[in-house]
């Protein structure tokens, strides 16, 4: 905790940050996608295993992300639209991490993750400047980036692989993929990446889908300078399949001795209902700010840090 | 005993690693994608002084390392052990293993100001000054005058160390060396 009163954002990037907010606000306009608010004060929160949310004891918790409530106004007819607030997250700080973070989520009906890709990297070309996009599949990311095979990566493998990439402990199955994607990202990418095909254990809201004879989640992530921006999704609409992923994200929980988390029954009662074919996308605004300034940490663009406040 | 879990780690924080003492050079947290979150961090080893890279997963624990360092002035060795004593407040004296001292043998003479390394109070390294001044005892006599042309020879220093030298070097000059590459850095005016 710092003793400064001053902020950590210089003013001249605070100016930088009120010209990004703008353009991104005309940017959705210009695309006929509405702004909507949510209450940044949830009674429910997210099953994932490893998002640790801030709960406000007898009233709930504070959101994560928007997801949730954003698909129960697609659910009752909203068209597409975005949310630009600040969402909370425990446990995370470092030098591109603060617990309370601005995050961009939108969700356009009747795209696909390709479609919204391209919607992603034009609006990154508008803050940003134009530049190239590749796109890699999880697997090429992995395979080129640590030069190693993954099929097939069974434990004998890894047993090997992982000391040599700086680890000596033990993993659970699925935080193999993880740690992988972590170590394969730290190394030099192209300036602008996606990355899709994600392992089916990481869909999260995504479908999933066939990819030679592989079932792979229908997700993407961008990496500008080695930075991660933004994930999206092909979003899942199936109820029943929801249920059942919030189930395994519970049982994760209790293997590693956490409680479970209730599920939101109103989430799954609007896709019941129906939730129109969509893609969504959340972009962390900060990272973007912090981008277009050229910042060594997310600190440059945030007028208080946590440590700051 | 106390620990320190990842989100506490910075550089400066002495931690036990695998069994051993070392120093935290920097601390990052990461968390692609939306899973499990790491903290790669580069440690140096006390002993070695070898710099590890290790991955942890968020939320592990390494024991704090009971470490301290202060100055001691080297004394004189019996060919078993090397001593040294804390100057000024305490006087008090340390002896070290050829483990512990290590390449630092070859680089102590009488009264130099060298730092050392107490695990669980045990010395565990010594650090010499990064420069000494030491006597020439024995070398090719020196060709007079050639301080241009480059070649070099060894010489062996009063302190047991062998170094090259250019080839002017005599026996009983007063060499300048750096400890750090065991290096020639020039005559001494001294």
């Amino acid at each position: 905790m710092s003793t400064s009163w001053h902020p950590s954002a210089s003013i001249d990037n605070l100016k930088v940050r009120a010209q990004v907010l703008w353009n991104v606000r005309k940017f959705f306009h210009n695309h006929n996608v509405i702004e909507v608010q949510t209450p940044l004060l949830g009674r429910t929160t997210v099953t994932d295993r490893y998002i640790t949310p801030f709960e406000i004891l007898g009233e709930g918790y504070l959101q994560t992300s928007p997801e949730y409530l954003l698909k129960r106004l697609l659910a009752a007819g909203m068209p597409s639209c975005y949310q630009l607030a600040s969402v909370f997250r425990d446990d995370e700080s470092g030098r591109w991490h603060n617990p309370e973070f601005t995050m961009l989520e939108w969700y356009r009906i009747g795209f696909s993750a390709t479609d919204l890709q391209r919607e992603v990297a034009e609006l990154v070309d508008c803050i940003l400047g134009k530049a190239e996009y590749v796109t890699w599949s999880f697997d090429t990311l992995i395979e080129q980036q640590l030069s190693i095979e993954l099929a097939p990566l069974n434990s004998q493998k890894l047993q090997s692989i992982l000391p040599k990439l700086g680890y000596h402990g033990t993993l659970k199955t699925h935080e193999v993929n993880d740690f992988l994607y972590s170590q394969a990202t730290q190394r030099p990418l192209p300036p602008r990446l996606f990355i899709c095909d994600f392992p089916k254990e990481s869909a999260a809201l995504a479908k999933t889908k066939m990819v030679n004879g592989k079932v792979v989640a229908e997700r993407f992530e961008l990496w500008v300078n080695q930075l991660e921006i933004a994930n999206g999704y092909d979003e899942l609409v199936d109820a029943a399949e929801l249920s059942r992923r919030m189930d395994r994200d519970n049982q994760l929980r209790d293997d590693d001795g956490l409680p479970k988390i209730a599920k939101d029954i109103k989430l799954l009662a609007a896709m019941e209902h129906g939730l129109p074919t969509c893609a969504g996308v959340a972009l962390g605004f900060d990272r973007l700010c912090a981008l277009k300034v050229n910042a060594n940490s997310i600190d440059e663009v945030l007028s208080f840090s946590n440590a700051r406040v | 005993m106390t620990s320190y879990s990842t989100n506490e780690f910075k550089p400066g924080l002495k931690v036990l690693l695998e069994g051993s003492p070392c120093v935290i050079l920097e601390a990052e947290f990461v968390k692609p994608g939306k899973g499990q979150a790491f903290t790669r961090a580069k440690f140096r080893n006390f002993i070695t002084g070898r710099v590890w890279e290790r991955t942890l997963r968020s939320g592990e624990t390494l024991e704090a390392a009971d470490i301290i360092e202060f100055e001691v002035d080297y004394l004189y060795t019996d060919g078993y052990e090397w001593h040294f004593m804390r100057p000024e407040d305490t006087f008090e004296q340390f002896a070290a293993n050829e483990e512990v001292v290590g390449d630092a043998k070859n680089w102590l003479i009488e009264q130099a100001r060298c730092t050392v390394t107490l695990w669980n109070g045990q010395p565990i390294a010594i650090l010499p000054p990064n420069f000494i001044t030491v006597e020439v005892v024995d070398t090719d006599p020196g060709l007079k005058g050639d301080t241009v042309s480059g070649g070099s020879k060894p010489a062996k220093l009063a302190t047991g160390a062998t170094i090259r030298v250019p080839l002017f070097i005599n026996n009983g000059d007063l060499l300048k060396v750096d400890t750090r590459t065991g290096e020639y850095v020039g005559r001494s005016k001294d």
